[in-house]
């Protein structure tokens, strides 16, 4: 078996290199959550730190200067929980009392919390600059699309 | 105020039909306290009444009203907040109404909703009776989250005197607060504010008189450091009154708040100092020095209940001890 040439190497290590660079900075949803957005906003993907500032409501507006919606799975379910720790890096508890505070400064208004991913789904559907966040497993339909989160 | 007593009292229970379409939360405080001192009491604390509306995509409407028990059984209803916002972007809030002073922390992390606050009481320098201005009434400028570093600035400029008055003031000055903090490293924040303003000849309140027209300023620095499980929250205030033919007189003062969080239980402490100044234009205080130490359960994010010990030393003249206990509810 003969080596390859060093033109085909040198190749080989570009289209590598440029994959595993994609595969990092596509591959880094959540393990359990997919973050959700009305089909008719623009917006594709996200930052992860961007994300959570959009959560802890200290970042209000789209850059368009739209005022985000946010509509999120109560905290004392599975996927609410997950929220809480994997997004915002906080315990349920801590998360709502984070937003109790946000409201009384009067900074933002607080997200709307639903019982399951169908009202979160709806919700997004209705608004167009809102997002949501459901399980992974949660069937979306076509009402709303799925947002790309990217590591900063 | 009887008008503004019916208003609160319809908007608590018609709260789900006022909205019309636009989207507005309605939240309430409330705590109930038993004090231990030479006798012991039951008694009621504030009742909070905060309403938050968005009225357009860029204009929201706050308020905030509570209803009191004063001496006597009077009923005291207060205005606390009220407040027109258009936010242009995400760093760019333009406000106009009856705002918490952005002097310092304490001061716009906490107020009403008792349930929020690390401690029963408020840090001495921080007394809704204290030396601090703790409402302002006027226009608000102010921004948050810049950068990486989460920038934020405030400017405000309105009524002055120590009245906070919401009826208008004939002074021919404005009072100016200016704020700004930043996160140097990650959970902690630093602040730096400053306050100035002019208390007119006549004016009184608990904490003196001005026998003449006195210029007041006062500079605070403030630390939070938060992290999951740790809380460590300080400030330091310098003030100064300043007259003509009666001089300066300068005020420091400092708390310094810990608290360590084991599950649903935080033991904590808090140290209080204020020093006045002998000769000071304005204020009539004896120096303080204060100790409390507690322990805060919370059942969940919104009810705590909090013991706590306080000893406080006036001027090493007088000394007091009280034990309290309350048990805060927000909804």
């Amino acid at each position: 078996m003969s080596k390859p040439s060093s033109d085909i190497r040198f190749w080989l290590i570009i289209f590598v290199s440029i994959v595993s660079v994609g595969f990092i900075s596509v591959r880094t949803q959540y393990n359990n959550l997919k973050v959700i957005i009305n089909t008719n906003s623009e917006i594709e993907s996200l930052k992860k730190s961007d994300l959570k500032s959009i959560i802890l409501g200290e970042k209000p507006r789209w850059s368009n200067k739209s005022l985000i919606a946010i509509a999120l799975l109560k905290t004392n379910t599975e996927i609410g929980k997950s929220i809480a720790s994997d997004v915002a890096g906080m315990t349920s508890n801590q998360f709502n009392k984070h937003w109790l505070s946000v409201v009384f400064r009067g900074i933002s208004m607080p997200p709307k919390f639903y019982p399951n991913g169908q009202g979160v789904r709806r919700f997004v559907a209705e608004n167009s600059s809102s997002i949501g966040i459901v399980g992974k497993d949660f069937v979306i339909g076509n009402e709303v699309k799925v947002l790309m989160i990217i590591d900063d | 105020m009887r008008y503004w007593a019916i208003v609160g009292i319809v908007l608590c229970f018609f709260k789900g039909t006022i909205s019309f379409g636009q989207e507005t939360n309605w939240n309430g405080f409330t705590d109930i306290n038993y004090v231990i001192q030479d006798s012991s009491s039951f008694f009621l604390g504030q009742y909070d009444n905060f309403i938050n509306t968005q009225i357009t995509d860029n204009i929201s409407f706050l308020s905030e009203i509570t209803f009191e028990i004063e001496h006597g059984d009077d009923l005291e209803v207060d205005i606390e907040r009220v407040i027109l916002r258009y936010q242009v972007d995400n760093y760019l809030n333009f406000s106009v109404g009856r705002h918490h002073t952005p002097v310092g922390l304490w001061n716009t992390y906490y107020h009403h909703g008792v349930v929020l606050q690390p401690t029963i009481t408020r840090p001495q320098i921080f007394n809704f009776t204290g030396i601090l201005p703790i409402h302002v009434l006027g226009f608000y400028l102010n921004g948050d989250f810049i950068g990486k570093k989460k920038l934020g600035y405030d400017l405000m400029i309105g009524n002055g005197g120590i009245s906070n008055s919401i009826i208008g003031d004939d002074f021919k000055g404005k009072s100016v607060t200016m704020g700004a903090h930043f996160y140097p490293v990650n959970r902690m924040k630093l602040r730096l504010s400053c306050h100035f303003d002019k208390i007119q000849e006549g004016e009184d309140n608990d904490n003196g008189l001005a026998l003449e027209d006195i210029k007041q300023h006062i500079y605070t620095a403030s630390l939070d450091y938060e992290a999951s499980k740790f809380r460590l929250l300080a400030e330091l205030v310098a003030l100064t009154n300043k007259s003509k033919s009666s001089g300066k007189g300068h005020t420091l003062g400092l708390y310094i708040y810990s608290g360590f969080t084991v599950g649903k239980i935080t033991p904590y402490v808090r140290w209080d100092e204020i020093s006045y100044d002998a000769n000071d234009p304005f204020f009539t205080l004896e120096d303080l020095s204060g100790f409390l130490g507690g322990v805060r359960y919370e059942f969940s994010y919104n009810t705590n209940v909090k013991l706590e010990f306080h000893h406080k030393d006036f001027n090493s003249m007088r000394k007091t001890n009280l034990l309290m206990i309350q048990w805060g509810v927000g909804f």
